[in-house]
């Protein structure tokens, strides 16, 4: 680290700041917004100045969306009367993903594992390389939802992103990681930020943690076990926990007029198998073991790293209260990981 | 606003005695979760699992969907549920659209005083989730008219006797009335472009059992799967045509909705004209009549046919 200063931004010079440096480069900020019936607000990373700026509740969708969006034009074509010409690009306007949390990061750092394993994917890639990352770190959990030590997710880490903010009292603290992280310094130099120093972090109160590491093998030995009937009996197979999830990644093709498109799809679901000669997973025991398995076993058993950080959006987010940190404690004393 | 009659102690009894004779191989009911609603269903196949049923204030799930899943897999089998007068419509509808065999299914009935709206006391600490109040009462309890469960094949606990306090459908009067055809397409339009569209809904629904929504067919592709605002509006209209005369508003795709449509505004206003157009007949109502749009007489008049 060559640049040992920090920022204090106050919390009323916040949205002038990040104005300002949405003047220079793009900024993807959560922001929050009125549920369409009146009931309450949800949060989401948007474009900034699209909503209100919101950086400290969880977000209904995960960063997975600024990289792999719900839906993208993949390959397009134009004709005239001489030819047909195919168009297919993929982003490289650099932009800033403002207030990222260690759980979302570590997922995308996880995601470019799979999607640089047998082919590059220059969709994935491109919106990588061209995103400046401000991860806002976390010293205590958001709330009784979050797991991220319970998976191998440090929410204090800070050695990858470009820059790293830390909520401290009425504002923000911002130092610089990498020299991409520049524009942000000079941006919060601009605007009057005052010279801190750079803190010393500790996180706390992420207790009672089940190690589930390493304990990939166990669970697969149980595949055919019979808890598996009987683990969520209430899930209804929708595409909740999935569309939520940082890390679930698995996405259909298909042609929409004159382009084709790439969208989320959701291994719940009934569809997500089904061809027309066969369903391999008729039950929804099934797919759901499926999302278990391919977050707490395949995954870890092909990359190394477990599929899932525990950014705690399926539990806030299921309908029906599946709590995905209960069945995997049943799955474990099962498989007599743990007693 | 009553408090929530207590059938918790009877029903684990009951549920308890069923599965021990044999004649029942499972009881669907609710259990505790530590998450809001703070209920969530629960199934019990042995006499041991039936320890962990309640029935509480929060208990708004539509268990007629377990029922049906569950019948589906094993169609041999007979269940017992526990059911509230407003989910028993839609078993009824069921039945009448042959997908459940009336005879395999034991509704237990009780007197419900009204369920709690999550969505009302979103974010509010558990005591919100704790007793009835006018500020928490879901909108579909205001104009209840089935408070006893209808069709019992077990009645446990006492009958209630609330009247109803609201027009039916109130909400969605009021909504529409005041509404003018170009502000309500901007409404609609907002509250679409917010759909993610993870299928919840239809997921949710008891009465959404095709194998293969049409939205998920693509020869030919009737609904692009892309969630833009158009394509998310034609999946909601086209749902809504498939509830017409059916939806029994559970009020259950609108409490599992991640991004808060106001889903039950577009049933009820289907429920509504139905009403209104087929002599006052109300899905779920009466096992007997037939449903308006799967019946057909000599003397429909065909008017709107060229």
């Amino acid at each position: 680290m060559s640049n040992k200063k920090a920022y204090f931004i106050s919390d009323d010079k916040l949205n002038g700041f990040i104005e300002s440096l949405n003047e220079k480069v793009p900024v993807y900020v959560p922001q929050r917004f009125d549920r369409a019936d009146g009931t309450g607000i949800y949060t989401e990373y948007r474009p900034y100045g699209e909503g209100e700026v919101d950086l400290e509740s969880r977000t209904l969708l995960s960063v997975k969306s600024i990289f792999l969006p719900q839906c993208e034009v993949i390959l397009g074509f134009t004709t005239n009367e001489e030819r047909v010409d195919v168009v297919s690009e993929a982003p490289s306007d650099e932009r800033v993903l403002f207030s990222i949390r260690n759980c979302d990061f570590e997922a995308v750092r996880r995601l470019d594992l799979l999607f640089g394993w047998d082919y590059r994917d220059e969709f994935w890639f491109a919106r990588r390389e061209n995103t400046i990352i401000v991860v806002n770190i976390c010293d205590s959990p958001l709330d009784d939802k979050c797991f991220c030590h319970w998976v191998g997710v440090d929410p204090v880490a800070t050695e990858l992103a470009d820059c790293v903010m830390l909520r401290a009292e009425g504002g923000y603290i911002i130092w610089r990681i990498s020299e991409r992280g520049d524009v942000i310094i000079d941006v919060l130099d601009k605007v009057g930020a005052d010279e801190v120093d750079v803190p010393e972090v500790e996180a706390k109160g992420f207790d009672n943690a089940i190690e589930v590491d390493g304990s990939h093998n166990a669970l697969f030995e149980i595949f055919t076990d019979e808890i598996w009937k009987v683990l969520e009996p209430s899930c209804i197979g929708c595409g909740i926990c999935t569309f939520v999830c940082p890390t679930c990644h698995c996405f259909e093709i298909q042609d929409e007029g004159s382009k084709r498109v790439r969208f989320w799809d959701y291994c719940t679901g009934y569809e997500f198998t089904r061809t027309e000669a066969h369903q391999p997973r008729p039950r929804q025991y099934q797919r759901y073991r499926q999302r278990v398995m391919h977050k707490y076993s395949y995954y870890p058993r092909r990359f190394g790293v477990v599929g899932c950080t525990g950014c705690g959006r399926c539990i806030s987010a299921c309908p029906q209260n599946v709590d995905i940190r209960e069945d995997i404690v049943r799955l474990l004393k099962r498989a007599k990981v743990i007693k | 606003m009553t408090e929530a009659v207590n059938i918790g102690e009877e029903f684990r009894k009951k549920a308890r005695e069923l599965l021990r004779k044999g004649e029942i191989n499972a009881v669907i009911g609710y259990k505790k979760s530590g998450l809001p609603p703070y209920s969530k269903p629960h199934i019990a196949l042995k006499e041991d699992d039936t320890d962990e049923f309640i029935f509480d204030v929060n208990c708004v799930h539509n268990l007629v969907l377990y029922v049906l899943n569950y019948l589906l897999e094993y169609p041999e089998d007979k269940v017992a549920v526990l059911l509230k007068g407003c989910d028993q419509k839609s078993l009824i509808v069921l039945a009448q659209e042959s997908k459940i065999d009336r005879e395999r299914v034991k509704v237990i009935g009780f007197g419900c005083p009204g369920v709690i709206d999550p969505r009302k006391v979103e974010g509010d600490e558990e005591d919100a989730h704790k007793s009835l109040t006018a500020e928490n009462v879901h909108d579909k309890c205001l104009y209840c008219d089935v408070r006893n469960t209808p069709q019992a094949d077990i009645f446990i606990g006492e009958m209630v006797d609330i009247k109803p306090t609201k027009e039916r459908y109130f909400r969605e009067r009021e909504f529409y009335g005041k509404k003018s055809e170009s502000e309500l397409l901007d409404f609609w339009k907002g509250a679409f472009s917010s759909c993610i569209r993870c299928y919840a809904c239809r997921q949710v629904c008891p009465l959404c059992y095709c194998d293969i929504c049409i939205s998920y067919r693509n020869m030919p592709q009737w609904i692009e799967l892309s969630p833009t605002t158009d394509n998310n509006m034609l999946f909601h209209v086209r749902r809504a045509m498939c509830m017409a005369g059916r939806c029994i508003d559970c009020g259950e795709c609108e409490r599992v909705c991640p991004v808060g449509i106001p889903l039950r505004l577009i049933y009820n206003k289907v429920s509504l004209e139905i009403e209104d157009k087929y002599d006052g007949y109300r899905a779920g109502m009466d096992s007997e009549r037939k449903p308006p749009l799967q019946e057909y007489s000599m003397a429909d008049p065909e008017d709107f046919i060229l």
